[in-house]
């Protein structure tokens, strides 16, 4: 999967810790959370199908 | 609930039936063309559209009995974002200022993450100057402020804040999303997080955000129809949702754990508009989350939660343009796997406010045209006249088609009014009209908006089929920033915007009165807006002179986040002119 870099400008924090600092805005800090890409293909095969019952299966036998 | 949601279907689905039926029924005295046929079609299901709007506003009436439940403590950690993209830094940073002063001592640890995805240059030294003025106002006993900007802006909105969860979700519990021009209470932030401690299986929770300070005439109309029509709807909206509730991508909270398990989203494959980035992203997260078994709501009494609106016609339609491009684009995921089915319902009603401008221009062409091969009226036709011929012994009366023309006429404007005057009946009961200057000025208000609504619909309804034929002719129409704050256009900006609306108006009227003469007068109230629209347009954006029509509870007392932010932003812009005349000098 391509790799999308984005380049970021944070504020520049004297600190990494802001609740020590007296500074009042701070850069964000590292605390990771993966958020995995959802899938949104449509189901295999569709719920309802009209053509299921216009086929029954006597009809589709080879 | 379920009930409630057949119930409204099948009614929908009776008046469109019942309006086709007698436009057929009206049709038939002279003789029915293969437009005719197509004009009952759209007909109805432009009617059953009215039907289901009018349904959510009537079942919006009742009020909510059951309160939430709130948790006593709280023990969550949260964070406001603001994503924001070539804002007016100045005003945008005292919004953040504003609410961070009054959160200041709020029992909870509440941060706010400034998410910038400006590109310019100018816009991002507008922004550190901001900033800078931010850090002296904001309260060193409250929330942390963060800033950080992208200069890549992948995924726009929605992969500006992923790119904040992905990079710093683990920071925070729940994350309060914001727009550029939302303002909060501190209260109904609290109050919000309070009701989220309270249920775990809810991750996303939508207020309604009020519409504040507008000044022209459109601007104050679109304010007050939000604050006196918008509840109830809501409401009605609220009895239907069940756990599949809205998100309207802003002044909603949600889990921020549950939002990255389940929202990451992909770009659709193939280029935009049909392809590519998702635009109009938040219903397909409140889709996502429904399909991953949480809980989203929209609580309709939670109040302190408002937003700014586009001052005239034109803003209104370049904003409707990018919602246009985005809810068609959701045509594709209408068969997404395990989404629920009210989550592909609310696709189908996003897809079909803009389907439905195209199929009430269709509509009217199709009828203009039906006209065109129109026969001389049959007033004793079939079996009637042979009875009258061969049998009759009573006198034969011939059939009268104007009451079924009129009763369709009525029974459509209606459709339009009757929620409406329902809504203003509710105010009256409950005396939330006392907040719009009493029962005689909402009155007044509610009459004059309507009128203001028939002028610009079709005005509105322009706007949307070209971008509805944009959209399908594969032209991207992007994501151009949001105007905001003072909008007025002279009549020749607004000539240059809306001509091609005076074109179509004047085509279409020369045509109906020289080919089709009798549906002029049924023509007219269309027509005539058309050909009037930048004279409509350039007025409706001037400052309204009457300040008692239109009143909203916000101007007769100010909130208090208002009130705050308005000292804030007054005194950096005074420093900030004051900055520029020392540096002039």
């Amino acid at each position: 999967m391509e790799k999308t870099v984005i380049a970021l400008s944070d504020h520049k924090s004297p600190s990494t810790e802001p609740r020590d600092n007296p500074t009042k805005v701070f850069a964000l800090p590292e605390a990771p959370m993966p958020m995995p890409v959802q899938n949104l293909s449509p189901a295999d095969r569709p719920r309802f199908s009209l053509g299921r019952w216009l086929r029954p299966q006597l009809m589709v036998r080879s | 609930m379920i009930g409630m949601r057949a119930l409204g279907f099948v009614l929908a689905l009776l008046a469109g039936a019942m309006a086709a039926i007698m436009f057929i029924q009206y049709a038939a005295i002279t003789r029915l063309s293969e437009w005719f046929w197509l004009a009952a079609v759209l007909l109805g299901i432009s009617t059953a559209w009215l039907a289901w709007g009018a349904f959510l506003g009537i079942l919006g009436l009742a009020p909510m009995r059951r309160r939430p439940p709130e948790s006593d403590a709280i023990t969550a950690r949260t964070v406001v974002l603001v994503p924001i993209c070539n804002e007016d830094a100045l005003n945008t940073f005292s919004r953040v200022a504003a609410m961070q002063r009054q959160l200041s001592d709020a029992p909870a640890q509440i941060d706010f993450a400034i998410l910038s995805d400006t590109t310019s240059p100018k816009g991002a030294r507008a922004e550190a100057a901001a900033l800078a003025r931010l850090e002296d106002e904001v309260s060193t006993t409250g929330g942390k402020v963060y800033y950080r900007r992208r200069t890549q802006n992948t995924g726009r909105k929605a992969g500006n804040i992923a790119e904040f969860i992905a990079r710093s979700g683990a920071a925070w519990d729940f994350a309060l999303v914001l727009d550029a021009d939302s303002l909060m209470e501190a209260a109904t932030i609290l109050t919000m997080i309070r009701r989220m401690e309270a249920a775990p299986d809810l991750t996303l929770l939508q207020t309604l955000p009020r519409v504040v300070r507008a000044r022209s005439v459109f601007g104050r109309a679109m304010q007050f129809a939000a604050a006196f029509h918008g509840p109830v709807f809501t409401r009605g909206l609220a009895r239907l949702q069940g756990r599949t509730g809205p998100y309207w991508g802003h002044n909603a909270l949600v889990r921020i754990r549950a939002f990255a398990e389940s929202c990451g989203l992909p770009d659709l494959p193939g280029r935009a508009p049909s392809g590519g980035h998702i635009l109009s992203h938040d219903y397909v997260e409140a889709a996502l989350l429904a399909r991953a078994g949480w809980t989203v709501r929209v609580d309709p009494d939670l109040g302190g939660s408002f937003e700014e609106g586009p001052e005239h016609v034109v803003a209104h339609a370049r904003r409707d343009r990018r919602w246009c491009q985005g809810n068609l684009q959701h045509a594709r995921l209408l068969r997404t796997d395990g989404l629920r089915l009210w989550s592909r319902a609310i696709f189908v009603q996003g897809i079909m406010s803009y389907l439905s401008s195209g199929f009430w221009a269709t509509f009217l062409i199709a009828a203009m045209l039906a006209g065109l091969w129109q026969a001389a009226p049959d007033y004793f036709p079939g079996v009637v006249a042979i009875y009258h011929e061969r049998i009759g012994f009573l006198p034969v009366l011939p059939i009268d088609a104007s009451g079924r023309a009129i009763g369709l006429f009525l029974g459509i404007v209606g459709l339009l009014l009757l929620p409406k005057l329902l809504v203003m009946l509710e105010a009256a009961v409950t005396r939330r009209t006392r907040a719009h200057g009493g029962n005689g000025a909402a009155l007044m208000s509610v009459l004059a908006e309507l009128i203001l609504s028939a002028m610009l619909a079709p005005v509105l309804m322009a706007y949307q089929v070209r971008s509805l034929l944009q959209v399908l002719a594969g032209q991207d129409g992007g994501w151009p920033s949001n105007a905001r704050g003072d909008g007025q256009l002279t009549l020749p900006e607004a000539w240059a915007a809306s001509k091609f609306i005076t074109f179509a108006g004047t085509i279409a009227l020369g045509f109906a009165h020289t080919m089709v003469p009798q549906q002029l007068p049924w023509l007219l109230p269309v027509l005539l807006p058309m050909l009037f629209a930048p004279l409509l347009i350039a007025w409706t954006s001037h400052p309204a002179r009457l300040k008692t029509i239109h009143m909203t509870p916000e101007e007769v007392d100010l909130p208090p986040v208002l009130a705050l932010h308005d000292a804030i932003f007054s005194r950096w812009q005074e420093d900030a002119a004051s900055g520029r005349a020392v540096a002039a000098a």
